[in-house]
């Protein structure tokens, strides 16, 4: 697993508090059981902090699967 | 079919207008069924129950809109997250003045009948603006005395009006609004009832100091309002004002609740009890109502919005 998405997985695990999760590109966030838009936006906070970026309500919107994700973090430069 | 999706068939299945509104909603926005199904599948058939009435007034006044209102929801809570966004990163509401609010938002006609649409649905949807209005159709207007003159300040979607002016023993009833897009709505919600002619409704700003209406209200409602203003609480002793000697005054105020025209914020429960009892307002009845799947407590740790809905009176009328 690259760092990117061992350090996604850690923010996923923390955010919505579950240790099996796994950040394979095809994961669905918006399924994850504790999943809402207050967890949602706490994912984008801790993203920012940990890669030093910032994301607009925009791309928070675009986020549905871990490849959305790494998707969204390349285009900040911010490469696995 | 989904988990989620079943769940709400199961629970709205003997409520046809939830029902009709839910399908509506998912219709336009699938990936709301996770939010809808934490909402219905935690609610008792009394909650259930007085969802399904908003629920039916909600399809008189949307008619043949429904698509519509369900896109302007769906653009509402976007404008929601964006705030909640900022409030999490920076513990506060991003506008701070009403006059920023004036020209942003209630200046602006289609930004004004958007959110209102969105407001509306979110009466029946978010379970904090379901149970508002419980209380005040179940706790608040049955108290009110025979022949009571009641004023509604920032009526907005106008079902909490409507409460009032079908109340048989309701003599008089008044809305004020400072936005002319927002009475409009008012006036429109009022016309598809039949009950236009009951109303009168008013623009005008309670702050304004020409108001010479005190102690002529017997019941006044202001709810989800006090947040939009600079000055909530010279406006809240406004309002003690015009209560009538054993008048009743419904408050509702969230605390940590940011929106595009929130400007003053409440960040604990006590914060609004103490703001209530500063200009001279007696408690007599509270309920706090918690955002959308969490508990009291659990919103107070994560700093999540909280309903305080809070019957007061003048704590001492004759001085």
């Amino acid at each position: 697993m690259s760092h990117v998405l061992d350090a996604i997985q850690s923010i996923l695990r923390q955010i919505y508090e579950d240790d099996t999760i796994i950040a394979e590109p095809n994961l669905q966030i918006r399924q994850l059981e504790k999943w809402d838009s207050f967890n949602h936006i706490n994912m984008a906070i801790a993203l920012e902090s940990t890669f030093h970026i910032e994301l607009s309500p925009a791309e928070l919107e675009r986020i549905d699967s871990v490849a959305d994700l790494v998707g969204i973090l390349r285009e900040h430069g911010v490469s696995e | 079919m989904s988990y989620d999706r079943q769940l709400l068939q199961d629970v709205l299945s003997e409520y046809p207008a939830l029902s009709a509104l839910v399908d509506g909603q998912l219709a336009v926005w699938p990936k709301h069924e996770h939010f809808l199904a934490t909402r219905f599948g935690a609610d008792d058939p009394k909650l259930l129950a007085t969802g399904e009435e908003l629920a039916a007034l909600a399809l008189r006044i949307i008619g043949q809109e429904l698509v519509t209102f369900c896109q302007d929801y769906e653009w509402m809570c976007e404008r929601f997250n964006e705030e909640q966004f900022y409030f999490a990163k920076t513990g506060r509401y991003r506008l701070r003045s009403f006059e920023e609010a004036y020209t942003r938002i209630y200046n602006d006609s289609r930004y004004m009948s958007r959110y209102v649409h969105g407001i509306l649905l979110s009466q029946i949807f978010w379970r904090n603006h379901t149970c508002a209005a419980d209380f005040l159709r179940r706790r608040f207007i049955p108290a009110n005395v025979p022949g009571y003159r009641h004023l509604e300040v920032g009526p907005g979607h106008g079902l909490f009006l409507y409460f009032a002016a079908t109340d048989p023993v309701a003599r008089s009833i008044t809305g004020w609004d400072v936005s002319r897009s927002s009475l409009d709505a008012t006036r429109e919600c009022l016309a598809r009832f039949g009950i236009s002619d009951r109303v009168a409704l008013i623009e005008r700003d309670v702050l304004d100091p020409a108001i010479a209406d005190n102690g002529v209200y017997d019941s006044i409602v202001v709810s989800e309002v006090l947040e939009h203003l600079e000055q909530p609480v010279e406006a809240l002793a406004v309002l003690k004002c015009l209560l009538s000697e054993d008048g009743r005054l419904l408050v509702n105020i969230p605390v940590n609740s940011p929106a595009p025209d929130h400007i003053f914020l409440w960040r604990s429960i006590e914060d609004v009890r103490s703001t209530v009892r500063s200009v001279g307002l007696e408690i007599v009845d509270a309920e706090v109502y918690p955002v959308t799947g969490y508990t009291v407590e659990e919103a107070i740790r994560r700093r999540l919005a909280i309903s305080c809905v809070i019957t007061c009176v003048q704590s001492n009328p004759r001085a």
